[in-house]
């Protein structure tokens, strides 16, 4: 991350190529800031219009810059004379502003994209400009690793050689925002940041300086680049870890803790009704989990997934979605997750319904993409007093002749309750139904099962 | 025939709690079937049983999740209590032990349901006088202290069972009339179901008119 207050000496201007676009010349500048090195272009007329407001705001000599030529500009060796004589231009221009860095310059070279200092500096602007307008919507903010790291640095150690600026910056926008979001997303990457050396998921930050109350969304990072995350332990409700390197959902919930195979109280994550840890390497639900007992929705799609398990301390959790994963047999569900009411477990290798025989709250079920194939496997179902809804597409049984029919047929008074894969039975299906549930009484010889009417009658 | 309008038009939610053993299974049993079943096995996890009551004019539906009592299941069969309208309590009168432990379900089922949840204490196996190992007075006594409705009763006769189911019901619907239990909190533990589309039956004056006034 660059630091041109930091770097004052090993900072370098140089115009190593030029390139054309649509018949104009551009200039390729590349700037240095000790480690850090990136690349900005610009074409003759915008030298010009940057050296005129120098002259005019900043006493820069009117007479550096290489002069305008109309005619024969295009020659490659006037080009070439061209792009020394910026060269020169530019690196003077440092020497000169470097103390001072005006704003026009700052953003000519993309300082304030790359550089700590004149990032921040944009990033208050940002804030004190949108402040009233995001706590007043949505309250959700999106911000870089590179931003959030370079808060941290400037907190660690501000910048005494910035002091002398008209306006030195001031994080008390962008601390006062924080404070004022419901929700914060960081998105990281593990590629070059725009035109820049800099990789984004290489920057450590810390969050305690920012007070984040309620939601904590962040993609594409790496966790060990995160100071105190455990910081938020008491205030988050929904916490969102996607597209990171974890392995384990200890990696996220004892991110901070050193001896993981013990669980303190002092970990648990309080206030955490939410978390969505979709898209990482997570093989196992490990134990772990129970940090955070007051889960009530637990999204883990897209992992690497085998088995459920050590969810039955989550007493509050009535949610659960395990999509794309590597789940085949799931065991006897209502001893693990009990009063669970939304389970979506679509794209995995199911082949039977034998595990969710007692999942007796269950009003959502999403068994879609999965192997079950006969109707016979879906039986157990039946007899789940609260189910609402269930999708079985993409499995092979949703391709049988009569396959609605026959899943109805299944749930025998209930079925103009259940909404098959989105769909309300309609009347000719129920009557279909009605038929062949009277067919089969008769084959087997029986009176309709009275269970239902008999319950009525008892009084 | 479609599902059409439904034929009551409240749903409870119930629990049955208490230590392994104690007749939870039986009790569910006798309300729904109205028989004993001697030989039960224990439960796993967790069962349950439906049945449709009247509570002053007002068909109210129990659903009914009987829970295991043994401990390895303590920790899946906590997440019952969220949601639940009603509370059974259940010892058994033989069992000094099943008494005992009573405080510690009535700590769990106060700290997992909400305020308006109406907790029953039932002392089960009063067919046993021989073998009483608790007294009525003593569990009576437990039971004012603690605000708790309380019988005792026999799954085995069937002595007292559809009263606590019934009490505790129309306790539960008292507490709708008055206002103290919100049907719409998400938690409450009951669901109102008009019993025909398009035509709600509010409050409980209406209770007991039947749906098909001609006029
Ligand atoms: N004499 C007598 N025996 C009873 C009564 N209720 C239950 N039992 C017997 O007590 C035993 C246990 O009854 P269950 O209903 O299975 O007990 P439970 O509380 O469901 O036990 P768990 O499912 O393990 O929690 C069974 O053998 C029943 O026959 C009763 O009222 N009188
Ligand atoms: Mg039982």
């Amino acid at each position: 991350m660059a630091s041109l207050w930091r770097n004052q000496n090993e900072t370098s201007i140089l115009i190593p190529t030029t390139k054309e676009f649509s018949n104009v010349t551009y200039y390729i500048i590349r700037v240095c800031v000790g480690e850090v090195k990136w690349t900005v272009k610009h074409r003759y007329k915008e030298f010009f219009n940057l050296h005129n407001k120098l002259v005019a705001d900043h006493g820069v000599s009117k007479d550096i810059l290489p002069s305008k030529k109309v005619i024969g500009n295009k020659s490659n060796q006037f080009i070439e004379t061209r792009r020394k004589a910026l060269e020169e231009y530019l690196q003077k221009i440092l020497i000169f502003l470097k103390r001072t860095m005006p704003k026009v310059f700052v953003e000519f070279l993309d300082f304030h994209v790359y550089d700590i200092y004149f990032l921040l500096q944009e990033l208050t602007l940002k804030c004190s400009a949108e402040i009233d307008f995001i706590v007043s919507s949505t309250k959700t903010f999106t911000m870089t690793p590179l931003e959030l790291h370079a808060i941290s640095e400037f907190l660690k150690c501000p910048f005494p050689e910035a002091d002398h600026l008209e306006e030195p910056l001031d994080l008390g926008p962008i601390l006062d925002m924080c404070s004022q979001l419901d929700s914060l997303i960081v998105i990281g990457s593990s590629n070059d940041y725009l035109q820049s050396n800099i990789v984004l998921n290489k920057l450590s930050f810390d969050l305690t300086p920012l007070k984040i109350h309620n939601t904590f969304e962040m993609k594409n990072l790496k966790l060990n680049m995160i100071n105190s995350l455990g910081s938020l332990r008491t205030t988050l409700n929904m916490l969102k870890v996607r597209y990171t390197n974890a392995k384990s959902i200890s990696d996220v919930l004892q991110c901070d803790v050193l001896h993981k195979n013990t669980l303190e109280g002092s970990e648990k994550w309080v206030g955490l009704h939410t978390l969505d840890l979709s898209n990482n390497n997570l093989v196992e639900i490990d134990l772990t989990i129970a940090l955070a007992e007051n889960l009530r929705c637990l999204i883990l799609n897209d992992n690497m997934i085998s088995s459920i398990t050590n969810l039955s301390h989550l007493h509050k959790l009535e949610e659960l979605s395990i999509v794309n994963n590597l789940i085949t047999v799931c065991d006897q569900l209502h001893m693990k997750v009990g009063n669970i009411k939304s389970l979506n477990l679509s794209q995995n290798n199911i082949v039977s319904t034998k595990a969710f025989y007692k999942l007796y709250s269950l009003e959502s079920l999403d068994l879609s993409c999965n192997k079950i194939t006969e109707v016979e496997e879906l039986k157990f179902l039946s007899k789940l007093p609260c189910l609402e809804n269930l999708r079985l597409t993409g499995n092979n049984v949703s391709t049988i002749v009569d396959y609605r029919i026959k899943v109805l047929e299944l749930f025998g008074d209930r079925a103009g309750d259940i909404c098959l894969d989105s769909e309300k039975p309609s009347q000719p299906e129920l009557d279909k139904v009605s038929v062949l549930s009277a067919l089969r009484v008769v084959k087997e010889g029986k009176t309709p099962d009275l269970a239902l009417d008999k319950s009525n009658n008892l009084n | 025939m479609s599902a059409g309008p439904y034929n009551y038009s409240y749903i409870f939610k119930y629990i049955i709690i208490g230590d392994m053993g104690v007749g939870k299974s039986c009790l569910l049993h006798q309300f729904t079937e109205k028989k004993f079943m001697a030989d039960c096995p224990h439960t796993i996890g967790v069962e349950f049983g439906t049945r449709i009551i009247e509570v002053s004019g007002q068909k109210i539906k129990l659903q009914i999740w009987d829970t295991a009592g043994q401990e390895r299941f303590r920790a899946v069969t906590r997440s019952y209590y969220r949601g639940a309208a009603g509370a059974l309590m259940v010892y058994d009168i033989t069992r000094r032990s099943t008494y005992n432990h009573l405080s510690s379900w009535l700590t769990d089922t106060r700290n997992l349901t909400n305020p308006s949840t109406v907790i029953f204490l039932i002392g089960n196996k009063c067919d046993l006088e021989g073998q009483r190992d608790v007294t009525y007075e003593e569990a009576s006594k437990f039971a004012e202290e603690n605000g708790l409705l309380f019988v005792e009763a026999s799954a085995k006769t069937g002595d007292n069972v559809e009263e606590a189911f019934l009490e505790t019901a129309k306790k539960i619907y008292q507490s709708i009339q008055d206002g103290r239990l919100d049907l719409n909190a998400a938690e409450s533990g009951v669901q109102h179901k008009p019993s025909q589309p398009g035509r709600t039956n509010l409050n409980g004056d209406q209770a007991g008119v039947k749906d098909n006034c001609a006029c």
